[in-house]
């Protein structure tokens, strides 16, 4: 028989997995506050892998590499 | 054949991103700019010869992440397997589904620069599959289809492997921080 009211392995997996979040997900969320914390996790742990992979300044440079090697491969 | 302005246009896009993914692939200063601009050469080389790119953004993303495959290959890689990092995850409920310990809030428990240089050493310790396929969605945010068409793979599988990734790096970070 299928459960109306989804686990929280279940709402986490859903969360990552960007899944539509279905209405009885969301009233198991007000239960499960421990769901949301697994899915700031992984919110977390992705905005900072940009962070660790983002480097302005280097990626300026180059940038700057890039668009020379252009006009010089097309003179 | 693409006009200049348009390589012009394209190269400033694609420049960070692909330096992103590079990054998040295993590349290391040097590397990162000679993977990328051996890879922007291959387009430019491409175009010279009349080559009609329709997507040149899929074709620079799938020459980068030959160049930094074959870097991989020289490099020993120790890794998890996705069965462990799914053990991992499965670990944490118990036969009702519900935690057994309730994880903790990263944020919270460390600030921004500590949570950094952990996560950078999860990121070394990902099975190289699930590293490949995060760097290329979080590096040049690239789209699930996208993804799927470059390891040749279903989208929905994408999502799977994504999901391990994410999975594995917030169990990894939560086993330092605990």
């Amino acid at each position: 028989m299928k459960r109306l009211v989804p686990t929280c392995k279940q709402v986490s997996l859903a969360f990552s997995n960007g899944q539509k979040i279905t209405l009885a997900m969301k009233a198991h969320l007000v239960i499960c506050l421990f769901c949301r914390v697994y899915a700031k996790n992984l919110k977390v742990v992705s905005k900072h892998c940009r962070q660790v992979v983002h480097k302005p300044d280097d990626d300026s440079a180059l940038v700057e590499k890039l668009v020379e090697q252009t006009k010089q491969h097309l003179k | 054949m693409t006009s200049t302005a348009q390589l012009l246009s394209l190269a400033r896009d694609l420049g960070p991103k692909l330096a992103r993914t590079a990054r998040f692939l295993g590349l290391n200063g040097s590397e990162v700019d000679d993977a990328v601009q051996a890879s922007w050469l291959a387009v430019l080389e491409s175009n010279s010869k009349g080559v009609k790119l329709e997507r040149p953004e899929a074709y620079v993303f799938g020459v980068l992440y030959r160049v930094a495959n074959e870097k991989r290959k020289r490099a020993k890689v120790t890794s998890k397997t996705s069965e462990q990092n799914d053990a991992d995850f499965d670990s944490h409920f118990d036969d009702a589904e519900h935690w057994i310990d309730v994880p903790p809030d990263l944020e919270k428990k460390y600030d921004d620069v500590k949570l950094s240089r952990f996560l950078k050493l999860c990121i070394e310790a990902l099975e190289p599959k699930s590293r490949q396929v995060m760097a290329f969605a979080i590096g040049s945010d690239a789209s699930r289809d996208d993804i799927a068409e470059q390891f040749k793979m279903q989208t929905n599988h994408v999502g799977v492997v994504l999901h391990r990734a994410k999975n594995a790096l917030r169990l990894c970070l939560e086993k330092k921080i605990r």
